[in-house]
């Protein structure tokens, strides 16, 4: 009897556990909140096939506004991704690269420098590290990841994201925006449109922008150069480290050039679109978003050039399979009827968001009509 | 080691383990390996002072023990022999022999806890005092450090002293037992004070493993902490802004701060004691309960039953009693009666014991004069009370007042709560001179067109929701507190009945609002439990 009972209370213990530890989880995933392109970014990323992406493109904001992967399938025909974080201090890029390398093995990765001009506050964006290191997989790069970035009174909030994010019920908009998109795309299986977002407005001010003026401190140089030297050690052959065009002139752009000797030094390649507005035939007045982002208009030129820039130095293109063509084919395909009511926004002067999830809403609307 | 933290968690839960695990005779060796071990890492070779008093009191009480043993003995020896008076000799210098020890045992002890704590505090005051007569200079800087906890096991210690003195106990003869008695983990920090008898058998005794225990153990730490998280770390951040600079605040403001602190310090007293007798409850060790819904109470006497009770009752017994019934005080009472009566001369000398008593438990808090005055004005207001109870008596009765009616009880209820408060202001201002101005601003400078300018409370890091959340828990709190006080029982216990599906619900609903609403992660920096600086 008395062994029965024993029995009964091991057992309820253990289901108490195991319902306490789903729980947990599950709260802790709800409660966890990004911002939503680079959450649907991210999490799309995990999601492509393996071994199918040419391009791996890994940096901040400027390369989910200003590229489009889909468009560059369809005008170029090789598959990118733009595995881009709001914001992202370089410090991350290594991290980012290994979790590319896990999963693709592309002919390019490309960087945008900007995460190592912001100066030396911008490596412990607590936001930044959080969106990145709360969305990847358990795996020995997020553990090396949290130790080597985050001040060891603050790692458990990494380990244990819950510690961190519990006070996120406060903007509980934002933790059921943030839980729609992971558990669309998680129901739909994959990324439509390859880490892409936006907002459909024209920036008027970009021509009377201050200047920037950017920073390579010593501690950017050391995890460029750290950077530098795991793609050196890791084998990779093809890098491009690019600075994408910006509203805001540079105030020392000579600093682009210490950039870029560095970059050479290691036997990769550098381009700087910065200042080139004219030649990529993008109009300050109409194609910027912000004085940091080009809009769908700016994002449109800039893809067509730089796919065709890639194409020209860099044998990116692959044989893929039939079923590899038709995925991307219908990627690009509801990515181009998102874009195009993002153009018509963006012509009736209504400003949205446009990002992963806007392509699931907008199928909703058609799905109605 | 924090008492809310993962290690000391784990810490718990690798003691429970061992100790359920440990042949039952020897279990109390892995509490006392606990407790030590635990109090090395949090005050290191702070230990010494802890280790000071279990040796200087163990062998005071051994000594007292062996003087009463042998005089029991020399007196039967000599029962024949000894006449009467030789035998009261005897037995007094024998007495006073022990009663020398006690003192002793009693000075070094009240001597390390004084001279640690409050060595500044009266050094300060001598160089004011000497500064009034032409002799300037600075109180010595001796960077003395207060060890942890060492006021309540300092208490607990010198509990025991008088008590094998006054032969209510026997001594113990184990110095590892004793040990265990001084520094038993989970209370040695914060309390609650117990008393030896209540204790040590406990601590000695095999303990079956009880799951339903066990479980009622954690259910009473997972209520702490819901006090100590999500109530009392929140609030106190409003409290610190309001009284860092009281002079930028309206008197709304400070007596909001005075509001919110008299939930802040029950929320986290009480929720840090819930949390230490939780885990003594999972060890199958029941401690003394130190708080009765304090703010029920209908009288300033009834709230120090309530509140602190450990306290109250460690100075009930060994100061205000030993006073009331000491010869002098008895004098005075005679002294008294023919010259100002029978009511006068039974209240006054009782009232000074009790301020005397009040006196203690305000320094017992801290070295400042605002502690002095806190104790001061609840045995000022006792004292006053009880010399005007017949006056009032009188008021009543003639104005037909029905004293066990539900609105005069509730009234009596706010009114002690009113009193209570006016206490709390010595505690949360800076100064003495601060507590009167903030007193005296609470009550005219008080508008509530303030409350639209809530926004100055910004920089505490609280938003509304915050507020929200603080004014839920309380409500929370309070009806817990009205089920108590009706039924007389622990909602654990109720709980407990009712089927496993309802009490898994009620505990994850527990589990998931501390987690969600605690103050705690990083830049929240919660506030250390606020007696353990005592």
């Amino acid at each position: 009897m008395r062994e029965k009972k024993t029995k009964a209370r091991w057992k309820g213990i253990l289901a108490f556990t195991g319902i306490f530890l789903v729980l947990f989880l599950v709260v802790s995933d709800i409660m966890s909140v990004s911002d939503c392109t680079s959450l649907a970014n991210i999490r799309g990323f995990y999601m492509e096939p393996k071994n199918s992406l040419d391009v791996a493109m890994i940096g901040p904001s400027e390369f989910y506004a200003d590229y489009s992967a889909t468009q560059a399938w369809q005008e170029y025909g090789y598959t990118s991704y733009s595995l881009a974080v709001a914001g992202v201090p370089g410090n991350l890029y290594k991290s980012m690269l290994k979790e590319v390398q896990k999963r693709q093995s592309p002919k390019l990765v490309v960087f945008e420098v900007n995460g190592f001009l912001q100066g030396d506050d911008y490596f412990a964006r607590e936001g930044q590290l959080h969106t990145w290191l709360d969305n990847i997989p358990w795996s020995e790069n997020k553990i090396e990841t949290i130790k080597e970035m985050i001040p060891e009174n603050e790692q458990y909030s990494y380990f244990c994201k819950i510690a961190a994010a519990h006070n996120n019920w406060k903007d509980i908009g934002q933790v059921a925006n943030c839980t729609a998109i992971k558990a669309r795309m998680d129901l739909n299986g994959y990324s439509y449109t390859k880490g892409f977002g936006t907002y459909t407005k024209s920036c008027d001010n970009v021509r009377n922008s201050k200047e920037k003026k950017i920073q390579f401190t010593e501690k950017s140089q050391a995890y460029l150069s750290d950077l530098l030297q795991y793609c050196k050690d890791s084998g990779v052959e093809h890098v491009l480290f690019v600075r994408f065009p910006h509203g805001r002139k540079i105030k020392n752009p000579e600093v682009l050039n210490q950039v870029a000797d560095m970059v050479t030094s290691y036997g990769y390649d550098f381009l700087n679109l910065n200042d080139d507005l004219d030649e990529l035939g993008i109009d300050p007045d109409t194609d910027f978003y912000n004085v940091e982002h080009l809009n769908v208009k700016g994002m449109e030129k800039l893809t067509t050039y730089f796919g065709d820039y890639l194409c020209q130095n860099y044998d990116i293109k692959s044989d893929h399979s039939a079923k590899e063509v038709a995925y991307w084919n219908k990627c690009a395909e509801r990515t181009a009827s998102m874009m195009t009511e993002c153009q018509d926004d963006l012509a009736q002067g209504k400003v949205r968001r446009y990002f992963e999830l806007s392509v699931y809403l907008s199928r909703t609307k058609s799905a109605k009509k | 080691m924090e008492l809310i933290s993962v290690q000391f968690a784990l810490f718990v839960a690798i003691a429970l383990i061992v100790y359920y695990l440990f042949p039952k005779k020897k279990q109390w060796i892995v509490l006392l390996a606990a407790s030590y071990i635990y109090y090395l890492l949090i005050c290191n070779k702070y230990i010494i002072y802890m280790m000071v008093t279990t040796v200087s009191t163990y062998l005071g009480a051994r000594a007292i023990d062996a003087l009463r043993i042998k005089q029991s003995e020399v007196v039967k020896a000599h029962k024949q022999e000894w006449s009467r008076e030789e035998r009261k000799s005897y037995k007094n210098k024998n007495l006073s022999k022990r009663r020398w020890i006690m003192i002793g045992v009693l000075l070094l002890n009240f001597g390390i806890l004084g001279f640690l704590k409050y060595f500044h505090f009266t050094a300060e005051i001598v160089v004011n005092f000497l500064g009034l007569f032409g002799f300037h200079g600075t109180a010595p800087d001796l960077g003395l450090l207060l060890p942890l906890g060492i006021s309540f096991y300092t208490f607990q210690t010198m509990g025991y002293i008088i008590d094998v003195y006054q032969e209510k106990v026997e001594a113990e003869h184990n110095i590892a037992k004793f040990a265990l008695f001084v520094s038993f983990f989970p209370q040695i920090i914060q309390g609650p004070i117990a008393m030896y008898d209540d204790l040590a058998h406990q601590l000695y005794e095999e303990h079956d493993f009880e799951y339903d225990r066990l479980k009622s153990g954690a259910l009473l730490v997972l209520w702490g902490m819901f006090k100590k998280m999500v109530i009392a770390d929140r609030a106190v951040k409003m409290i610190q802004l309001v009284t860092a600079d009281t002079t930028a605040f309206s008197g709304t403001f400070i007596l909001m701060a005075a509001l919110m602190y008299a939930l802040q310090l029950y929320a986290d007293f009480s929720g840090g004691i819930d949390i230490v007798r939780g885990i003594g409850e999972m060890f199958g060790i029941t401690m003394a309960e130190n708080f009765r819904r304090p703010y029920f109470s209908k009288s300033l006497t009834e709230y120090w039953h309530r509140w602190h009770i450990t306290l109250g009752n460690w100075v009930r017994n060994y100061v205000f009693y030993p006073l009331s019934i000491s010869k002098k005080f008895l004098d005075m009472g005679k002294w008294m009666k023919p010259r100002f009566g029978k009511h006068i001369s039974k209240v006054v000398p009782t009232s000074l014991a009790s301020l005397l008593t009040f006196l203690i438990i305000g320094i017992w808090h801290g070295a400042n004069s605002k502690y002095v005055a806190f104790g001061l004005w609840n045995g000022v207001v006792i004292m006053l009370i009880e010399l005007f109870r017949p006056v009032n008596d009188r008021i009543g009765d003639a104005l037909h007042i029905n004293r066990e009616g539900k609105f005069y009880q509730f009234i009596a209820m706010v009114w002690t709560f009113i009193l209570v408060l006016i206490g709390y202001y010595f505690d949360i201002a800076e100064s003495f001179s601060s507590a009167i101005d903030m007193l005296y601003r609470s009550v005219f400078d008080l508008h509530l067109s303030d409350l639209h300018a809530f926004d100055v409370l910004a920089p505490s890091g609280l938003d509304h929701w915050d507020y929200l959340v603080i004014l839920a828990g309380a409500i929370v709190i309070l009806i817990v507190s009205i089920i108590q006080e009706r039924s007389g029982r622990k909602i654990r216990d109720m709980l407990m009945e009712k089927k496993l599906r309802v009490q898994w619900a009620c505990i994850f609903v527990g589990i998931f609002a501390v987690i969600i609403f605690g103050f705690y992660g990083p830049g929240m920096d919660p506030a250390e439990f606020v007696y353990m600086q005592f």
